[in-house]
């Protein structure tokens, strides 16, 4: 949280569009968390395993045809995929040069394949059940229950940073400054701190709030999950896929286009 | 019920100081007072989260300790002030069941105690959605869901109505007045109170004042000293006293002052006859020309 508030006081989070918000209108959406999750942690390893390009391009077809069959709308997720593609690319890049262009190529259709299939998983799912789904394959509460408070108020802190954000450009602070001004910094720094301090009474106060509620250091997450048939298929269509690709890389299975 | 209740904060500040409360089985008690009166803190004390204190708390006749703490809160529920302290999951049903779960429920017992407490509240098309984009309003309503489910026995108001527009604050009277549990309300927002409970305390630190509300809004130099406001309508009849109009009883909400006008219109024979005019008086005919009345 207080990660949070410091990031929060200098402006870098604005209000942020939350995944759940177009996530429901995906075909994925009512899919049991742990299918999901389950098939695109598979997917991701046998990508990350492997190391011919071949299979790896066909791992990467893989990945297009799963955001294509999500339905997810690449208007509503274009600031994701620009983020991830920058990483990709940053990822990629000294392999180039230390290793040759077969190498760059299988790196990119590497981190691109995991990634892609990773982000589809996440934006595809309610964050609810992303941690109810963690929770019941059997992550730590503890973990299950920090990564959920985390998320909950990155969008507490957005909206407090773009508050502070329009008061400080009301009051004219920094206006015709650059950021390393020394009195834009000083107010940036006291800024960090208030908002540290009152982090720390937030998390005292949501502490307060859990315990009234019956919490003594693990948190239930209640909503039951129901597996269903086209869950049982997913996850067996895409482990079976990864398998495959993985048989084809290690060459127990002969196979090139 | 506590008994001679005081609490020093870490610098040393007294938060209270000797404070009896008793509050019996299904009634509404508010806690007035202005900020910093210490009302936040009783409420703390009363949910056990801060030890230790001078004094005693009784909750049903068990005296809370530190050891006990964890159980005897299960029989409390509290209302924050800032519902995003406490609602802390993203999705609204997993946060209201949260509290049902810790207590051991699941399955179908877990979905029908979550349905009826988003029902209550009138929350139940919310709870799919994601806190952050609800109103504040809602997220009251929600948060009184998330404690609801708790199936507490007193539920602790802190501030309830505090930055609610009007249909929100109207809302959320009618949520609290609808649920049969014993109710204590700390608030400076007196009409609020008075529409939420039928006893009231007035505290600054200590307690100063205890007893109904037409008692407590009687007395001027208590309130102003309280920093309270009189709701409108009980300081519309004070003046109207003062000008001679004849009333049984301080009215403390519209409905009651309705009943009161009719009660005079009925004696009247339909008619009330306020002569109000503005001139100086000489010392000492204050009273003599207070008001007039035909």
């Amino acid at each position: 949280m207080s990660s949070l508030a410091i990031l929060a006081a200098v402006g870098h989070i604005s209000t942020p569009v939350s995944p759940d918000e177009f996530a429901a209108q995906s075909r994925f959406y009512r899919l049991d968390p742990r299918a999901k999750i389950v098939s695109a942690v598979v997917f991701a390893v046998a990508m990350s395993l492997m190391t011919q390009v071949w299979p790896l391009l066909l791992g990467f077809i893989g990945s297009l045809v799963v955001l294509a069959v999500s339905r997810l709308k690449l208007r509503a997720i274009s600031r994701q995929l620009r983020l991830v593609a920058l990483l990709i690319i940053v990822i990629a890049l000294p392999v180039y040069f230390a290793r040759g262009l077969e190498a760059f190529i299988a790196m990119l259709l590497r981190v691109s394949g995991a990634t892609l299939v990773l982000l589809v998983m996440v934006l595809t799912t309610a964050s609810a059940d992303l941690a109810n789904g963690l929770r019941k394959l059997g992550l730590p509460k503890t973990l299950v229950t920090l990564l959920t408070l985390t998320y909950r108020y990155i969008f507490v802190y957005g909206d407090e940073a773009t508050r502070m954000s329009k008061a400080r450009e009301a009051r004219a602070v920094g206006h015709g400054r650059g950021f390393l001004d020394r009195r834009v910094l000083q107010t940036i720094s006291s800024t960090a701190g208030l908002i540290f301090v009152k982090a720390h009474g937030r998390a005292t106060r949501i502490h307060r709030a859990m315990r009234a509620r019956g919490y003594t250091g693990e948190a239930g997450f209640g909503r039951r999950l129901r597996m269903a048939f086209l869950d049982g298929y997913l996850m067996f269509t895409i482990c079976s896929f990864s398998v495959f690709l993985l048989m084809v890389n290690w060459g127990f299975v002969r196979w090139t286009p | 019920m506590t008994r001679g209740l005081s609490y020093r904060y870490e610098d040393g500040t007294a938060a209270l100081d000797g404070v009896d409360l008793i509050v019996r089985r299904g009634e509404r008690i508010a806690i007035l007072g202005p900020n910093g009166a210490g009302k936040s803190t009783l409420l703390e004390l009363l949910m056990g989260f801060h030890f230790p204190f001078k004094g005693s708390v009784d909750i049903w006749g068990q005296r809370l300790l530190r050891k006990n703490a964890d159980a005897l809160r299960r029989r409390l529920g509290i209302l924050f002030q800032d519902p995003d302290d406490q609602i802390f999951l993203p999705r609204v049903w997993d946060d209201v069941a949260f509290g049902p779960t810790n207590l051991g429920l699941n399955g179908g017992e877990l979905e029908q105690r979550v349905e009826w407490a988003l029902k209550s509240t009138g929350t139940w098309d919310l709870r799919e959605r994601v806190p952050h984009r609800l109103s504040h309003g809602e997220k009251k309503r929600v948060a009184i869901a998330g404690v609801l489910a708790m199936n507490p026995e007193v539920l602790l108001l802190d501030e309830p109505t505090a930055g609610l527009d009007p249909q929100a604050r109207a809302d959320l009277i009618r949520i609290v007045n609808g649920l049969d549990k014993t109710i204590v309300v700390a608030t400076h927002d007196v009409e609020a109170a008075v529409l939420m409970a039928s006893r009231a305390i007035v505290l600054q630190v200590q307690k100063v004042a205890e007893g109904d509300f037409r008692q407590i809004l009687s007395d001027a130099e208590l309130l102003r000293h309280a920093n309270l406001n009189v709701p409108a309508i009980t300081r519309l009849f004070q003046v109207l006293k003062n000008l001679g109009y004849p009333y049984e009883q301080l009215p403390l909400n519209i409905e009651e002052a309705v009943e009161q006008i009719t009660k005079t219109l009925v004696r009247g024979e339909r008619h009330v006859h306020l002569h109000i005019h503005e001139h100086e008086h000489p010392p000492g005919e204050q009273e003599e020309h207070n008001g007039e009345r035909h």
